[in-house]
């Protein structure tokens, strides 16, 4: 090979990427009819087939096939793959994008359950990649009770990202999510903790402690909510 | 004896009969298949590491990793690609390469310029009816900005933003449906960046996008 | 030592690390290539292409995924990609023109190591996807799983299209058999 096809090929070079994970969509045999998907009250994405060439829009297809099957929503996975078109990724990445995300849509419907909603299912997914493990997915199905899981785990994941520790993000957003109002007081602990991960290692998880210390919300127990429990304050800005 | 002592059939053997002379057959050609003497292998491994010295960007050919170190802040897509692979991030240090082509993605550790103002950010906010108002801001004049997302089809042209008097604070308003989106901004037509204190999605495979949880009825 | 350490070696920058992976996953690549692409110049370029690629992505390799999976993850889409890109038409013609002309003079095939040149010939006609999941299924023998994660199609598809990749195969190689080529 000369330098020049070399380079060539170089400059070319978008990520080859990670390998397949241990994930893989295991299809079952053909059912009768379809499983019981994901309620959910968003607008179907039209797969415009056109942005992709053939072999893959075909693969791209045999994946929302598959996915149906299992009973996942395939209007997330549309997305992923408009976005990666969108991006100018080359399309074997985009196949296993696609096929990665589903594998975690698949995992966290067994996380969540079968009545999840799209976004709670799309919400647990990413956090699933992000490394948190199903186990404590199942635990905040359980405590929300009816109650959306999606901003937990969007502000989980972002804390990971962040540089906070699994445990300690866990924990905190555990303790945080059974407060009333608790969405923005989570969405609060995000934007703090934000802001002061740009200042160094280590301060992501010093704002988080701080955070929650001021919201005055009690540690996670296992007992469950008394009814009459100290009442939040608004955290400091 | 138990089963698995038996071997039977895979159903998908007995499903094509000729399965096993069809793989015979690849495999003797495999067998057939001559090996590379040594000299040839290394000549190979001699030419990709020779090759790949004068990579303009990859994994191996970037400084040395540290950990906490923090970049400086340069402006421009050919001094931000080379940021992008001193970059470090101590929980993700291989993610700096994929974000080499977003010059402005300050999922970075440092935002903050020399007044202490941020350079980049963003802000969204609800407002009556289901209309969400997504603002962005940036250092210096860009010439066009668009917001996408799982709402548009990730397409640069559904959603232009509009300018505001300072030329560097831009805005769009659009109905989005109660629950979780994604969304990114696409600077003068091919720059992805994500707005750096808004919650991000981590990279799955295109770089990071952020999400905005719209109130969720039944929610108190 | 384990593929894992020669890859951490190679991040570190040892370059006797790299040479030992290439030794020791070099034919195995090669065999697939020229099953795939049915030209032995081809299959040493696209081989050699794939380790440069896999060099230059060595930091995103997940250790705990077999190298050698990953690595033909890498081999099996530079393949796909010379297949689409280089317009293979003309050059499978006259790669069975030589093809043939060698075939008329057995005793040179076989002193080559090309014996079963008539199963390369016979796969350089068949769809190349179908082609792909017969040597993944078959040669390289892997579960559909495997396969499904490798490709990206699903399963369903790709036992399709081996069922049909054999029985055109069989019909290829009968036919070439009932010829004497």
């Amino acid at each position: 090979m000369t330098l020049s096809a070399a380079l060539l090929i170089v400059a070319q070079i978008a990520a080859v990427g990670t390998p397949p994970t241990g994930d893989t969509i295991q299809v079952p045999q053909m059912r009768s009819q379809p499983v019981v998907t994901a309620t959910t009250k968003r607008s179907p994405v039209a797969f415009d087939a056109d942005r992709f060439d053939s072999l893959t829009a075909n693969a791209l297809r045999g994946l929302f096939d598959d996915a149906v099957e299992l009973g996942l929503p395939v209007r997330p996975l549309v997305n992923r793959a408009l976005e990666g078109a969108a991006r100018r990724v080359p399309s074997e990445r985009i196949v296993r994008v696609v096929r990665e995300h589903a594998a975690a849509l698949h995992h966290a419907k067994r996380a969540l359950g079968d009545l999840s909603r799209e976004d709670e299912l799309e919400a647990a997914a990413i956090a699933l990649r992000a490394g948190l493990d199903e186990r404590a997915v199942e635990a905040m199905r359980t405590s929300r009770g009816r109650e959306s899981v999606v901003v937990p785990l969007v502000v989980l994941t972002d804390l990971v990202r962040r540089g906070v520790p699994m445990a300690n993000a866990q924990e905190a957003v555990a303790r945080l999510a059974r407060a009333p109002r608790s969405d923005d007081i989570l969405l609060g602990l995000q934007a703090t903790v934000a802001k002061n991960a740009q200042r160094g290692p280590g301060m992501a998880l010093d704002a988080l402690n701080r955070y929650v210390q001021a919201t005055g919300v009690p540690p996670a127990v296992a007992a469950p909510i008394s009814p009459d429990r100290k009442p939040v304050r608004p955290p400091e800005p | 004896m138990a089963a698995d002592d038996l071997t039977f059939p895979r159903p998908d053997d007995l499903d094509d009969v000729h399965a096993t002379f069809i793989a015979s057959q690849l495999r003797a050609s495999y067998d057939a298949t001559p090996a590379h003497d040594a000299t040839h292998v290394a000549r190979v491994s001699r030419a990709v590491l020779a090759a790949a010295m004068h990579a303009p960007s990859g994994d191996l050919a970037a400084t040395p990793r540290s950990r906490g170190v923090r970049p400086r802040w340069w402006w421009g897509a050919a001094a931000a690609a080379l940021f992008m692979t001193v970059l470090t991030r101590p929980w993700r240090p291989d993610v700096a390469q994929r974000h080499a082509d977003s010059a402005l993605t300050s999922s970075a550790s440092d935002s903050m310029g020399p007044t202490n103002e941020p350079i980049v950010s963003g802000r969204t906010s609800e407002e009556e009816g289901g209309t969400v108002r997504f603002e962005f801001t940036l250092p210096a004049t860009a010439r066009a900005v668009s917001l996408v997302g799982d709402f548009n089809g990730w397409d640069a042209g559904v959603t232009p933003m509009v300018r505001d008097r300072s030329g560097r604070t831009w805005s769009a308003r659009i109905p989005l449906e109660p629950g979780r989106h994604e969304y990114a901004f696409v600077v003068d037509g091919q720059r992805w960046v994500v707005d750096p204190l808004a919650p991000q999605v981590p990279d799955a495979g295109f770089g990071p996008t952020n999400a905005v949880v719209v109130d969720i009825e039944g929610t108190p | 030592m384990t593929d894992a350490e020669l890859v951490v070696r190679t991040r570190a920058g040892d370059p006797d690390a790299f040479g030992t992976l290439v030794a020791r996953h070099y034919d195995a690549c090669w065999r697939f290539a020229y099953h795939m692409l049915g030209e032995r110049a081809d299959a040493e370029d696209v081989v050699q292409d794939s380790f440069l690629r896999a060099y230059l992505a060595i930091g995103r390799y997940d250790e705990r995924d077999q190298f050698r999976g990953w690595l033909f993850r890498i081999l099996t889409n530079q393949c796909r990609n010379f297949l689409t890109s280089r317009g293979r038409r003309t050059k499978r013609f006259v790669q069975d023109e030589i093809a043939i002309e060698s075939a008329a003079a057995p005793p040179a095939a076989h002193a080559s190591g090309m014996e079963d040149a008539a199963v390369v010939r016979a796969l350089a006609q068949l769809d190349p996807l179908q082609r792909e999941a017969l040597l993944l299924k078959y040669a390289e023998e892997l579960e559909y799983s495997e396969m499904s994660a490798m490709t990206g199609a699903g399963e369903s598809a790709l036992k399709m299209r081996v069922k049909r990749g054999s029985e055109r195969l069989r019909a290829l190689l009968a036919d070439a058999k009932d010829r004497g080529v």
